[in-house]
């Protein structure tokens, strides 16, 4: 009865990113695949990029070249360094072994570092018909991936389907908001010119995880809502966290909705002034 | 740990150089290229090299009249910071990543 407890509980963990528990195979009787499991435990402690880290994964995939994972970690090492092409060679091989294990970072992969949004896409939805719709979190955990999957439908001009997705995830009661949800739901409205619900999302992004970004947008729906002080107000207030570092980040990578210095002092010399050509909505640049 | 893109003006500064000096081909060539690179010390750019791919992540070269300027304009890219780690300047390895879409430069990244 333990051992069947215990089984189960390895296949509730069997499901999580991080290196699988050996004891799962075992327990489920595939030894050659609890053996090159073992093997790959071995890059342990030594850096991503050095020979004995994948030295282990190469030696766990000759015990078992259908180890999934292990083409997975020895991916990560050549994407970091901008070797993308070794970076997918290895990844489609994981994915053709195990789709649902591994096309949530593949996806999530191919839209934050490489804008692939239209491979993003065709990957979480591939997903979301494997599991059923439970699809999870990007890797580096700021995303849910139909948050992700809305912001690939924003970038290719499909704005008004991003906004259906991020609307009903956040109708959903079990669903708790990232980092950075309400602000790209606001940037959204604010694109379609629905000046008041991009005011609202801004609103709860400020409670949630107040940034440069929230505040700078909000200034800008000020302006085009006509909203003098609340301007001022938001736009100082940009700059202060801006330069207080409080601000959207990613070691690796640039957020989608990121502004930068240039833009918060590009929009203090309109000081409040319409643009010339304005027309409803907003967008700072088309990712 | 990577602590982002350091480069004065930040990413604006980058995007705004290309956009000034790189011509668009017009050429039906779609993929990514990367040109990758050690920042020293004094914050002096070296070593490139390039890496060019279709939209599938396929290797195979663009066009000279693309991949040559994008080559050389990142080799005369200047503006790197010096990075520091415990008080002093060190190396560091940076790339930066061009999807290309018909000839022209679409987002650089990262």
């Amino acid at each position: 009865m333990l051992k069947i407890y215990l089984f189960l509980l390895l296949i509730a963990f069997q499901n999580a990113y991080a290196q699988p528990n050996c004891n799962y195979y075992k327990l489920s009787g595939d030894q050659k695949k609890y053996e090159a499991c073992k093997a790959a435990e071995k890059r342990e402690g030594h850096y991503q990029f050095s020979w004995a880290y994948q030295n282990a994964l190469d030696e766990a995939l000759a015990i078992d070249s259908t180890f999934s994972y292990a083409y997975s970690a020895k991916s990560t090492a050549y994407l970091k360094s901008g070797d993308f092409v070794t970076w997918m060679e290895l990844m489609n091989k994981a994915v053709e072994i195990a789709p649902a294990d591994h096309l949530d970072y593949r996806g999530w992969c191919r839209f934050q570092f490489f804008r692939d949004y239209e491979g993003a896409i065709e990957d979480i939805l591939w997903l979301k018909k494997l599991n059923k719709n439970h699809i999870g979190f990007s890797v580096n955990g700021d995303y849910h991936l139909d948050v992700a999957l809305a912001l690939c439908y924003k970038a290719t001009n499909r704005t008004d389907e991003a906004i259906i997705i991020l609307e009903n995830k956040m109708k959903d009661t079990q669903f708790m908001t990232g980092l950075y949800d309400h602000l790209h739901l606001g940037v959204m409205y604010l694109e379609k010119g629905d000046y008041q619900k991009a005011s609202e999302q801004f609103k709860m992004q400020e409670q949630k995880n107040d940034l440069a970004e929230n505040r700078f947008y909000a200034a800008i729906t000020s302006r085009l809502s006509g909203d003098e002080d609340s301007y001022h107000f938001h736009l100082k207030m940009a700059k202060k966290h801006y330069l207080n570092g409080q601000k959207m980040f990613d070691p690796y990578t640039e957020h989608i909705d990121k502004i930068f210095l240039t833009d918060i002092t590009n929009e203090e010399q309109k000081n409040f002034k319409p643009d010339s050509l304005h027309t409803k909505g907003y967008v700072l640049r088309r990712q | 740990m990577s602590k982002g893109l350091s480069f004065e003006g930040e990413k604006p500064a980058i995007v705004s150089y290309f956009e000034k000096h790189y011509k668009p081909v017009e050429l039906k060539e779609s993929g990514w290229i990367r040109v990758r690179f050690i920042v020293n010390c004094k914050g002096q750019s070296g070593r490139f090299r390039m890496l060019e791919s279709d939209e599938n992540y396929k290797e195979r070269p663009f066009d000279k009249k693309i991949s040559n300027q994008i080559f050389t304009l990142t080799t005369q890219l200047s503006g790197w910071k010096i990075l520091e780690e415990k008080s002093e300047a060190v190396d560091y390895y940076q790339y930066l990543l061009f999807k290309i879409k018909d000839g022209q430069i679409v987002k650089i990244l990262p």
